[in-house]
């Protein structure tokens, strides 16, 4: 039963990862495709938002895909935050 | 094992298919009414004026000469009459879809509405035609199930549901190419997979283009992040992207507007398009704007849809901007956004296409259908037990969702129609009692699924659905007098559609009874359930 316990939570985890952190990730790629896309800014801002829905199909697979999902919830915030951290940064520099 | 669909995935294979098995189950029941109203939306021009029968009349009565010079004449006389000092005038021409000139106006922030006759310019009467949302009701449900905002970020979350589900199924799936042709049909469990791959691989890229289509379609609601960071506001946003020229204000000082039919030939020759809308800011003031432009994409064949637009001077009659049809503003990115909207509208193509999407369409709901179905069927031949003690009762629960969610809101829609005619025409407020006579049938579906035995309550909906198709044009003929013999004989096929496609569901409902109806498949199943529950 213990086990049981421990994989509904396991489980629960993969979903907040998938939803919330695939919808965080999506963003933060949102904010740097649109800070690097050499297009004008509102195009940028556009085309980055419209693979932003890929990005985030691609982390929900992804969160149930992976193995661990301690490493994965790790790997997951570490690539959000580079990506809004960057985005955030070169759009300040591009405006 | 026997919990084994909770157990660690094991493989990429494993834990696709609890992903799949899992998000599909408990998206499926909405994500199927979602492309059941959306297929049968793509035909909200039809629907919309079979549920205005007074307005076919009016079609049907016209032979005047029209000119739209004249029209737009009649509107702006009407306007100066009574709506004088309001915020803006709209002037709408008469099109495929509705007979009359419209005209809107805001005063008092209040906006007001009149009907004209294209030909003598002669008020109709607010009540000349029956107040029905129509086909629209379909499109409200489709986008945000009639609840605004709230309605659109599940419908959203829906279509991520739904890419997630194709995903996962194309990667749990063997043999992807052979059951491009397999369909075993009489099997039980085996059908009804095959039913479900058949669907969902034959029209798979259809599929997930219309999810990836429908999010694109509200990406500035869905997914805001990257319009905020760089811009103060999502209006700054599409100022900057579509180039807008800034906002007139107004000056105070009154001047009076331009006789608005002078503007047509103008803009026609400019646009190379026929006009369809002019809409006026300010009316009466010096600085005031008119807005004239070109068709609705619906009307056009290209698939970049490309509207025209001539920002004019209201009172001095100057060009202020013009946007070309063929050269969309906002560059590569708006010109990509603007087809990946026409891709799920399906506003290009004309008709062919809209039975192509139709077809399609049918086939994602019977995907989705026949996978809900699946899960039940194949939890029937084998319980998993994945709920312990409550396995039958999440079963029996499942069995009641599927029947009302699938045979239920199609009696729902069926029956929307049927309100249509049924609700006296002249009723306050009867638009909101069709949309709630939908709602109720769909809740009786719901009570009745859970009142009778699973098969009875599966044939008896089914029955109903027939009875109701396939009475339609009885119904039409018996409360308006108008048949489908006499539709087609004056070549009006946008009424005759309607009940020709009513008829053909309800065909298919009865071909699904005969399929149904061998009490084999279904007997087992309630038997195991019923030991299963004695066994507790």
């Amino acid at each position: 039963m213990a086990g049981l316990r421990h994989e509904a939570i396991g489980k629960a985890g993969r979903l907040m990862a998938a939803l919330l952190g695939g919808y965080l990730f999506a963003c933060a790629w949102a904010v740097f495709v649109a800070a690097v896309l050499p297009l004008p800014r509102p195009q940028a801002v556009l085309m980055a938002t419209l693979t932003g829905f890929a990005a985030f199909l691609a982390i929900i697979i992804l969160s149930f895909a992976f193995g661990s999902i301690w490493r994965w919830l790790m790997i997951l915030s570490v690539m959000t935050l580079a990506l809004a951290g960057s985005g955030l940064a070169l759009s300040e520099v591009g405006a | 094992m026997k919990n084994q669909m909770l157990d660690r995935p094991h493989s990429l294979r494993q834990s696709m298919a609890w992903l799949h098995t899992w998000g599909g189950l408990m998206a499926c029941w909405a994500l199927f009414a979602i492309f059941l109203t959306g297929t049968i939306c793509l035909f909200e021009g039809p629907i919309t004026q079979w549920m205005k029968p007074e307005r076919t009349e009016r079609m049907i009565g016209h032979d005047g000469d029209y000119s739209s010079g004249r029209a737009v004449a009649f509107a702006q006389n009407e306007l100066a009459k009574v709506a004088r000092g309001a915020h803006y005038w709209t002037i709408g021409l008469p099109n495929e879809d509705d007979p009359d000139v419209r005209i809107y106006w805001l005063a008092n922030s209040r906006r007001e509405g009149l009907r004209l006759d294209p030909v003598n310019g002669a008020r109709i009467p607010p009540g000349a035609d029956r107040r029905t949302e129509g086909g629209y009701h379909f499109i409200t449900f489709h986008h945000e199930f009639h609840s605004g905002v709230v309605g659109s970020w599940i419908v959203g979350f829906l279509a991520m549901a739904m890419l997630t589900a194709l995903v996962s199924g194309i990667i749990i799936h063997k043999r992807i190419f052979k059951d491009f042709f397999t369909f075993r049909p009489s099997k039980g469990q085996r059908s009804w997979l095959d039913a479900h791959n058949v669907a969902g691989v034959l029209t798979l890229p259809f599929q997930v283009m219309i999810a990836y289509t429908g999010l694109t379609l509200v990406y500035s609601l869905y997914m805001p992040a990257a319009i905020l960071t760089n811009y103060p506001s999502k209006d700054a946003y599409s100022a900057d992207l579509l180039q807008k020229p800034a906002h007139r204000e107004e000056s105070g000082i009154a001047a009076p507007v331009m006789p608005l039919d002078r503007l047509l030939p103008v803009a026609e020759a400019r646009l190379k398009q026929e006009i369809s809308l002019i809409h006026v800011e300010h009316p009466g003031d010096s600085m005031a704007s008119a807005f004239v432009y070109g068709p609705e994409p619906s009307a056009q064949k290209q698939l970049a849809p490309g509207r025209g637009l001539i920002h004019f001077d209201a009172v001095t009659g100057a060009m202020l901007d013009v946007r070309l049809p063929e050269m969309p503003r906002g560059g590569l990115a708006q010109l990509t956004q603007e087809v990946l909207s026409a891709l799920h509208e399906a506003t290009f193509g004309g008709i062919i296409i809209k039975w192509l999407y139709f077809v399609a369409g049918i086939a994602g709901t019977v995907m989705i259908g026949s996978g809900a179905i699946l899960f039940e069927v194949k939890r029937c031949q084998r319980a998993l037990g994945e709920f312990g003690g409550a396995t039958p009762r999440v079963y029996r629960l499942i069995e009641i969702l599927n029947i009302a969610a699938i045979t239920g809101l199609a009696i729902a829609c069926i029956g929307y129609f049927w309100a249509n005619r049924l609700i006296e025409a002249d009723i306050a407020g009867r638009a909101d009692l069709e949309v709630r006579a939908f709602f109720m049938l769909w809740i009786l579906g719901l009570v009745h699924a859970a009142a009778r035995p699973r098969r009875k309550a599966w044939i008896e909906q089914l029955a109903g659905i027939a009875m109701l198709c396939l009475l339609l044009p009885v119904l039409n003929a018996v409360t308006t007098g108008d048949h489908v013999i006499a539709q087609i004989g004056r070549g009006d096929w946008r009424n005759a559609g309607v009940e020709l496609v009513a008829i053909a569901f309800g065909l298919a409902a009865i071909g699904v009874i005969r399929v149904i109806w061998p009490k084999k498949a279904f007997s087992q199943s309630e038997l195991r359930l019923a030991r299963m529950q004695a066994a507790k």
